[in-house]
């Protein structure tokens, strides 16, 4: 169950993704698609199962009614043959009945003459009668064709008729006729005597009547009436041979559970309707077959109808969300083209959207973006033209004349005392510290290369003062590769060597720290130096923070150089800030972000 | 004895095998198949017209609506109660030769013992004879023969005896009257071109006036199909139309059925000198004669026809010979000397 989620899930995910890589113009045609369809479409689906629900009830109604009428021409003609059949009480009929028992020959010439002209005429005014006969009971019979003779016993209706009490009609199935005539037959018992002898009275019918009956009715343009009795065909129209399956309908057990009713039938893999009903009075039953498919077809008009309704509608929505996405998306496209261009490092740009939506104001917040990167681009160019210049001056500051002179002064008094080594060693760090001054130009070195530049710098002034200062790094190892602005500590280190410890008369000491707090590196410069006093200390903070602007330039200039470095590198909330005591010491703190590791 | 009743249950074995070959044949339900448009669903023929027990012999007029049959009609049912035997009387309500092979046809399929008919059409009637015949059903002719078939006997009138009397009735009748030396304008009557019985009256109608030196002028024929109540009306008004001719000629009575009061303008035209020749001697032609519609009259025996045609082919049936293929029923003359005494030995037909 729970692999069955994560399948539905991970297909949901799957068509979501899928989803989400077209362009939301694609999104939009879908969206309107979907919307504009799926309404359609379940109404459509809804209308078409209550429009067949609907028409398969009037197929049903509508076969009933057809069934009741052919029952009722039926029932109608053979009542009007039952009237007909009244001419057994005929006078002349009579006369011919006894005079031919009586074996009257020549006394029975008029009326056997005016029974065949009654005949022909009855024949004459109703033109499905084939025949009209009476048959007595010794077998003398006449009919339309003349006189003969039969066995009244083996006549079918004979069997029927014996065992009726009342003078009911009989109707014998289709059948062929003395003159192979394809007939059906409708008997009446004449002259019953008390010892029940009796005559027949017949008259067969053309079977092409039941055809005649059922021709003008339509079911559908190949349905067709059958007439079935005891399971067999009592008559099929031709058109349903051609189906070859009059049988199977008659032959299927649902006829004979009840009189009447429909129901659906599949045969040869067509499904036909089957409406029946048992005609009272001659006891047959006539069966409606309606192929479902003809009923049905009025609903695939109309199924054809709805798909090109549904095929012009699809059209439309394509023409009209084609108009309408170009319309919406036209001007994302045309941010995104500007944004693409900006991408590529065109500045310049700016999105000339006038809507007041959502796009106008993206198009508007972009233009204000644009605005913003072209300000900070300027400001970084500024910036960076600001650090070159000041770098350039610290290396100025770092290297001047006289520190050099001195130094080198100082290097030939060794050589002239062969101090050799001490000598080597000088140089040695006067080579790293011009080493790591340059730094192959780089204006951000490795915290450990800043910190061998200002050990070499502070053991060649340890050497030039005579060891007048001790020196002391107190590094945490951590920061030695995180990064940091180049030529920081020096000019620090200097202004204590400089202004705090060269005046004293104890050795001074330098401490150098380097930590790490708050994710930023601190460095403290101490020495115990002669101090500044409380207010210069705060003026000097002030200047450093940029609350207060120096007067003469040339004021502070080694540590604002340093303490602008870094904020133009790393931001204004770094840099150089001082506590210091009179006659006690100064110490310099210098924050800079951990960076480069 | 004992071998007497072996013999019996010998015979009794026979039949009974002999009706389980002959059943099926005779007594079974026939099929058809449809050709036309009928539904194509095999039915059963009745079966109570193929049983039988009595000798049957069927007698097929050209109609049932035409009366001078029924003396045959009656005459052999009587001579069939003689016999014993069934006769029955089987036609078309009106002439109409496919009906009549369609009763030939049914008789066949019954297997009735003997058939006599009147043939209309000699020509389209000889198939459902022979087929009869072949069928082992004894078939013969009356009133109107099929030569050519294959039937045994024709019983009737000799046609063309009877066309060479009217001839000679002719000559005498315009010689009296003093029209033999003209030419003479004929008018004809006739059921049909077809019936063998009437072309040869005709025939010999024609022939015999001809030798008798009567040139003749056929101004029309006129066809009444053996109806006996389009015949009268046919004439009448063919007289009306004012085309008078000196001579009518008819191969049968049918015209004079109908009463003769309803023939004025005939009536008119023979006592303005016209000569009415016909042929047949019933009774309503033997009154329309007496009251001056015809000159001569020869006449058939439609009793003799019932009579010897049932006897002749009873005898057939029972394997007896048959004197001779054509059974001449004689004729009978008659003209305005004998009008009135031919009629009183004639039956008046009560049929209406």
């Amino acid at each position: 169950m729970g692999d069955k989620i994560v399948m539905k899930d991970n297909f949901l995910f799957g068509l979501f993704k899928k989803f989400s890589i077209y362009s939301i113009r694609s999104k939009m045609t879908i969206c309107f698609l979907a919307l504009g369809l799926v309404p359609i479409l379940v109404f459509g689906l809804i209308s078409d199962q209550m429009y067949l629900q609907n028409l398969h009830k009037n197929v049903a109604s509508y076969s009933e009614q057809v069934i009741e009428r052919v029952d009722k021409n039926l029932e109608t003609y053979i009542s009007d043959i039952e009237n007909i059949m009244r001419l057994r009480s005929n006078y002349y009929f009579q006369q011919y009945s006894k005079l031919n028992e009586a074996g009257d020959i020549e006394g029975n010439r008029k009326y056997t003459v005016r029974i065949w002209e009654t005949f022909d005429s009855l024949k004459q005014m109703k033109t499905d009668l084939v025949d009209i006969r009476y048959i007595s009971h010794s077998g003398s019979a006449i009919s339309c064709y003349g006189r003969y003779w039969g066995d009244i016993t083996t006549e079918p209706l004979y069997s029927e008729l014996v065992l009726q009490k009342k003078d009911v009609v009989a109707i014998q199935s289709p059948h062929l006729n003395i003159l192979n005539k394809k007939v059906f037959s409708i008997g009446q018992a004449v002259n019953r005597t008390e010892k029940g002898d009796m005559g027949i009275m017949a008259i067969d019918i053309d079977v092409n009547f039941l055809n005649k009956i059922c021709s003008d009715i339509k079911l559908g343009e190949t349905g067709f009436v059958l007439f079935e009795k005891d399971g067999k065909v009592v008559f099929t129209p031709q058109s349903s041979e051609k189906h070859g399956f009059s049988n199977t309908i008659t032959q299927n057990p649902k006829l004979t559970d009840s009189k009447d009713g429909n129901f659906i039938e599949s045969i040869n893999n067509t499904n036909y309707i089957i409406t029946y009903k048992t005609s009272e009075i001659t006891g047959w039953k006539i069966i409606g077959v309606t192929p479902e498919a003809e009923m049905t077809r009025e609903i695939s008009t109309l199924r054809g109808v709805f798909f090109w309704l549904i095929t012009l509608i699809i059209i439309i929505i394509l023409l009209l969300t084609t108009y309408l996405t170009y319309v919406l998306t036209n001007p994302m496209r045309k941010l995104r083209s500007i944004m693409k261009q900006a991408s590529e490092n065109d500045l310049s740009i700016y999105a000339d959207i006038r809507t007041r939506d959502e796009i106008g104001q993206l198009a508007s917040s972009f233009n204000k973006m644009m605005n913003q990167i072209r300000e900070l681009m300027d400001k970084v160019k500024d910036d960076q033209q600001k650090i070159r210049v000041m770098e350039m001056k610290a290396m100025q500051e770092l290297i001047k004349p006289h520190f050099v002179y001195n130094t080198l002064d100082s290097i030939i008094g060794l050589l002239e005392q062969n101090r050799n080594d001490d000598a080597i060693d000088i140089v040695d760090s006067l080579g790293k510290f011009f080493r790591t001054s340059l730094s192959h130009g780089r204006e951000v070195v490795f915290i450990r290369e800043e910190i061998d530049h200002i050990r070499s710098y502070l053991m060649i002034q340890q050497f030039r003062f005579s060891y007048k200062f001790d020196y002391l790094f107190e590094i945490n190892d951590e920061i030695y590769n995180f990064k940091t602005v180049k030529l920081i500590l020096q000019p620090l280190v200097e202004n204590s060597i400089y202004h705090g410890i060269r005046n004293l008369d104890k050795k001074g000491l330098i401490v150098i720290n380097g930590y790490l707090k708050d994710e930023q590196v601190i460095f403290e410069i101490s020495d115990n130096g002669e101090g500044i006093g409380e207010e210069k200390t705060q003026q000097l903070n002030r200047i450093m923070a940029g609350e207060e602007e120096v007067e003469d330039q040339n004021m502070y200039f080694g540590i604002r150089n340093v303490n602008e470095r870094i904020k133009l590198n790393f931001g204004s909330e770094y840099g150089l800030k001082y506590q210091s005591k009179v006659s006690v010491g100064t110490k310099v703190v210098v924050n800079i972000p951990q960076i480069g590791r | 004895m004992a071998k007497d009743r072996f013999f019996n249950k010998t015979r009794l074995v026979y039949l009974i095998l002999a009706l389980l070959i002959a059943l099926p044949g005779c007594g079974g339900s026939t099929t058809e198949k449809n050709k036309g448009t009928e539904p194509n669903t095999s039915y059963e023929e009745n079966s109570n017209n193929t049983q039988k027990k009595d000798i049957i012999i069927a007698m097929v007029p050209k109609s049932l609506d035409n009366p001078v049959f029924l003396d045959a009609l009656e005459q052999g049912e009587r001579v069939g109660r003689e016999l014993g035997i069934k006769v029955e009387w089987l036609g078309p309500m009106q002439s109409d030769t496919n009906v009549q092979i369609a009763i030939v046809e049914s008789l066949i399929r019954r297997r009735v013992d003997g058939i006599v008919i009147s043939c209309i059409d000699p020509a389209k009637i000889k198939p459902v004879i022979d087929k009869a015949v072949k069928a082992g059903i004894q078939v013969a002719t009356f009133d109107s023969d099929s030569p050519d078939s294959s039937r045994l006997f024709y019983c009737g009138t000799d046609n063309y005896a009877a066309g060479v009397a009217c001839g000679k009735a002719l000559i005498k009748e315009a010689k009296e009257k003093g029209m033999d030396k003209q030419v003479l304008d004929v008018l004809l009557m006739t059921a049909d071109k077809e019936s063998n019985n009437l072309n040869k009256r005709l025939n010999g109608f024609l022939e015999t006036v001809r030798h008798g030196g009567i040139k003749l002028n056929i101004t029309d024929t006129l066809y009444c199909n053996d109806d006996v109540n389009i015949a009268g009306d046919m004439l009448e008004n063919h007289i009306r139309t004012g085309n008078t001719p000196d001579v009518f000629f008819s191969t049968g009575g049918w015209p004079f059925v109908s009463p003769p009061e309803s023939l004025p303008g005939f009536h008119a035209w023979c006592k303005n000198g016209g000569i009415s020749i016909l042929v047949d001697t019933y009774y309503p032609v033997l009154e329309a004669a007496e009251k001056g519609l015809a000159d001569a009259l020869v006449g058939q025996n439609f009793n003799k026809m019932g009579e010897l045609s049932i006897k002749n082919l009873y005898k057939a049936i029972r394997g007896e010979k048959v004197p001779s293929s054509f059974i001449d029923t004689g004729l009978e003359l008659g003209d305005k000397s004998n009008f009135a005494k031919l009629l009183e030995g004639k039956q008046r037909w009560e049929i209406k």
